[in-house]
């Protein structure tokens, strides 16, 4: 994975392509333009010449002007002089920057886990990547979902990620905050193998409120982005990064979703690949749910719980269980499972027949203390009373007044 | 010739006494007044030389030099025309010398001669309180109420002059003005549905809680502020005659004698510091939140005042008193307000359940962000008001009246009498321990709210405070139970961030 170990020639290879990919905007529809028919050496050089063959590929690509053209064809002469100045292969700065930076640079065709892109329509020309290596052997599921998530999708995405976790498979997603970062972030404290996939270069954080998630996937898991360190991010990235998280998982999940927005990207890019996609279900009053909901109407498989997603895994590959065990393990890990949904309802039960009517009325969406006391008839003593112990036991929570199921 | 004679002058909501002195010289006719007078002040050459001369009386045909001790103090407005012109009178024998003394004199004069009173009369006969003040008619029973020696109401000068001069008794004191009819107090019974607004309001003005409304506009939050007024007590002596200094001091218009009920300021979100913290370039003035001392200060779209005037409000929340410091000096101005608030949740204004507006996170995080945590920290009840149900606001059944809930409010409120303090919200953290123990349940439930990160250690408090309140309101054993822990803890909801604290998953 590093660049030790790799012949002169790799390296030229690699070091052009890294400086094709710190280009100001250089994205991957672009760099497939480029590289189509000649290797990344061969393009920097005819970009710096300004050779026909080579810009009539870049121009057929949309938003590609002659002034962007001519400030790439500037980068490459300058990359080149650089190169020249400290008698280096061109790249061999970046490269040895990112190196510092403990960032290691992988070709996807040419990387252990090449099977994953073998048929890719889009495969990233160059990946940069923080922690392990991603590890073929290792199942992989996406979790993805909205960033404006309610209580019920926040529970489900932990849940989710600590039951992935404690398979042994890995929790794929975006890094982003709500669904994504959530389910991570639960796979993390479950000690499970997780991938990250940004959309901006890896010292970028973005969102800056998931910098410590950011870190701790750096160092325990494999985190991934296309683009070179300083990379901003920029709205079209994101879309380009769901189509790698979509590629990596083998089973892609959506908690909720909205009818529109990123994971429904990151859905229709699983589906070009042949990717299973399932959805969580939700109230049908829910915004957040209504794309999840609309992918089951679709025919996508329903996650209830997390052995449906293994099951899921399996069947994709039958050859290849989930994780090695015994159909007898199995059924005790199923168990597990279930023994554990059971031992937190059982313990917080709802024993008050008030607790379980305010439990029903939540089903329904959000309420607030005077819609609740409306429908239930109770005071608001015994509301409050009944809310307490249904927040404490995780049954129910609280935002700015309003009152959520949050299993 | 030297004459001098007593007045006074209003710094902040305090009267300060000032000396009077008129010296007449030979030379040529002049009026000057030196000593710090404000451009009012100043004025009062011209109203007063003519007031003497539409009264009949003399102006002195020599130089006339009024002088304002102490003369490092700044004097403001035309409050001092009426003890300058007495004591011309004095200087040119037109009254004798001896009959100013034991006397002060507040009042502007008019160029007939006629008195009027002018703002501040209560604070500034306060300070005068051990002399006969005479004052215009009209201001008679705002003086009347600072309980001074005497009080002597005139309505010209010509008529003070010859009290003065021994050639008539003083006038009686003018009749009391007949009651306005009471202003039509909005009665709570109005509020359709809405059991936890209902119920926060009582609390609030049971306990002096400040109160944090989160709903969309039309949802009824200006009316509950309305009416939170209505159940407050009677404001105490003591209570009513700092609010009224204060509303003296400001020029409000001021009832017969002293104000009792608690006033409503509602400044309106474009509010600057100095308007609502106190200050000015001309005087110190008292800004809104003195304003609504002992009364309550409403503040509409909390979450469009700009956020420099919201946190200049912190530090008079915590200590009930605000001192605003200027090149012309330091004023100290009460500040114990009942602080009531009104917001959208997001900038939509639909304000609609979680997941359904179309505020981006950003934006939504940006409006809170407006609010520091310290101020939203400060509201110990926090409710999200809904507009009311359509089928309760049909079927015409109305709520529990004010006079009820105001009675129950009373009567807590004698309770934190007993405990020496006007409102349970002024209890401190070993008060509270003291005459408001836990039960072990209640210890339990708040152990884990503590535990699970649900709960601050001031909220800790702060909660115990509302919950002290609630037994108040039910007349029961001071004793916090866990029932009313959690009713506390539903009546403060979490606000400033966009997600409540993750649950166990």
């Amino acid at each position: 994975m590093s660049t030790v170990g790799r012949s002169d020639a790799e390296r030229a290879e690699l070091g052009a392509l890294i400086e094709l990919c710190s280009l100001p905007h250089m994205g991957p529809a672009r760099l497939r333009a480029l590289l189509s028919s000649r290797d990344a050496l061969e393009s920097i050089d005819q970009l710096r010449a300004g050779r026909a063959a080579v810009l009539t590929a870049l121009r057929s690509c949309r938003g590609v002007d002659e002034q962007l053209i001519a400030t790439w064809r500037r980068q490459a002469a300058l990359a080149f002089e650089r190169a020249a100045i400290s008698g280096h292969p061109v790249g061999a700065d970046l490269l040895a920057m990112h190196a510092r930076e403990g960032i290691w640079l992988s070709v996807p065709a040419r990387s252990d886990a090449a099977e994953i892109w073998e048929s890719d329509p889009e495969p990233p020309a160059l990946l940069f990547g923080q922690g392990v290596a991603i590890d073929p052997e290792i199942r992989r599921v996406g979790v993805v979902g909205t960033r404006r998530c309610t209580a019920y999708g926040r529970t489900v995405a932990q849940q989710l990620g600590a039951g992935l976790a404690a398979a042994g498979v890995a929790v794929v997603s975006g890094l982003a905050t709500g669904i994504d970062g959530i389910a991570q972030r639960a796979a993390l404290d479950a000690g499970g193998p997780v991938a990250g996939v940004v959309g901006s270069g890896l010292d970028q954080v973005y969102p800056a409120s998931n910098r410590t998630l950011w870190a701790d996937v750096a160092r325990r898991g494999t985190l991934l982005s296309e683009y070179p360190l300083g990379r901003r991010a920029a709205h079209w990235q994101f879309p380009a990064r769901n189509r790698i998280v979509a590629a990596l998982s083998e089973v892609l999940v959506v908690v909720e979703s909205g009818t529109t927005g990123g994971s429904m990207y990151t859905v229709d890019a699983a589906a070009e690949r042949d990717r299973p996609v399932m959805a969580v279900p939700g109230p049908i009053t829910s915004a957040a749910s209504a794309g999840a909901n609309r992918l089951l109407a679709d025919g996508c498989a329903p996650v209830c719980e997390v052995a449906d997603v293994l099951s899921a895994l399996d069947a994709e590959s039958p050859a290849r269980p989930a994780c090695e065990r015994s159909e007898t393990e199995r059924d005790a890990r199923g168990r597990t499972v279930a023994r554990t949904a059971a031992a937190v309802a059982a313990g917080s039960q709802p024993d008050e027949p008030l607790d379980r009517q305010i439990l029903d009325e939540l089903t329904a969406g959000p309420r607030t203390l005077d819609e609740l006391a409306l429908q239930t008839g109770a005071s608001l003593g015994e509301l409050a009373s009944a809310l307490g112990r249904l927040q404490l036991s995780g049954w129910a929570s609280e935002t700015g007044g309003w009152w959520e199921k949050a299993r | 010739m030297l004459a001098t004679a007593t007045t006074a002058t209003l710094v902040g909501v305090d009267g300060h006494v000032v000396t009077v002195e008129v010296h007449t010289s030979n030379g040529l006719p002049s009026f000057t007044i030196v000593g710090l007078p404000d451009a009012a002040c100043r004025e009062a050459r011209d109203r007063v030389r003519a007031a003497v001369l539409s009264s009949g009386l003399d102006w002195p045909d020599s130089r006339v030099t009024v002088n304002l001790a102490p003369s490092g103090l700044r004097k403001g407005g035309a409050v001092l025309d009426v003890a300058m012109a007495v004591a011309v009178l004095a200087v040119t024998e037109q009254v004798p010398a001896e009959s100013l003394r034991g006397k002060a004199f507040l009042g502007e004069l008019g160029l007939d001669g006629a008195v009027r009173g002018t703002a501040g009369m209560l604070p500034l006969t306060d300070a005068l309180r051990d002399r006969a003040v005479v004052v215009a008619s009209e201001a008679y029973h705002v003086a009347l109420a600072a309980n001074p020696r005497d009080v002597h109401p005139v309505r010209t000068l010509g008529q003070l002059a010859s009290v003065l001069a021994g050639r008539a008794p003083w006038p009686d004191p003018p009749p009391v003005p007949p009651q306005p009819p009471p202003v039509p107090v909005p009665d709570l019974s109005d509020v359709i549905g809405q059991p936890s607004a209902r119920r926060a309001v009582e609390v609030a003005a049971a306990g002096g809680h400040h109160l944090l409304m989160l709903g969309p506009p039309g949802a009824g939050k200006t009316m509950l502020a309305r009416r939170l007024v209505g159940l407050l007590p009677e404001l105490s002596r003591q209570c009513a005659m700092e609010a009224t200094r204060v509303q003296s001091a400001a020029g409000l218009p001021l009832p017969t004698g002293l104000a009792t009920r608690p006033l409503l300021r509602s400044p309106h979100h474009t509010a600057t510091v100095t308007a609502l913290i106190g200050g000015g370039t001309n005087a110190i003035r008292p800004g809104e939140i003195s304003l609504a001392h002992r009364g309550v200060l409403f503040l509409d779209e909390l979450g469009e005042f700009a956020p420099s005037v919201l946190d200049a409000m912190r530090q008079p929340l915590e200590e009930g008193v605000v001192r605003v410091s200027r090149a012309l000096g330091t004023c100290a101005f009460p500040a114990r307000f009942l602080l009531v608030a009104a917001m959208n949740p997001c900038p939509c204004g639909q304000a609609g359940r979680p997941n359904s507006c179309r505020c981006s996170d950003l934006v939504r995080q940006r409006y809170l962000r407006r609010l520091s945590g310290p101020l939203l920290d400060r509201f110990d009840l926090r409710i999200q008001v809904r507009p009311p149900d359509p089928d309760q606001l049909l079927d015409g059944i109305r709520g529990e009246p004010t006079a009820a809930v105001a009675g129950r409010v009373a009567a807590a409120r004698e309770r934190a009498a007993s405990r020496g303090v006007e409102a349970n919200v002024e209890l401190s953290g070993a008060q509270l321990e003291h005459f408001a123990p836990l039960t072990p349940a209640a210890h339990a439930v708040l152990r884990e709210r503590l535990r699970g990160g649900l709960l601050s250690g001031r909220g800790l408090h702060r909660v115990r405070c509302v919950a002290l309140t609630l037994c108040d309101l039910a007349s029961d054993e001071p004793l916090i139970d866990a029932e009313r822990l959690n009713e506390a803890l539903t009546l403060r909801a979490s606000v400033g961030r966009l997600h409540a604290p993750a649950t166990a998953a």
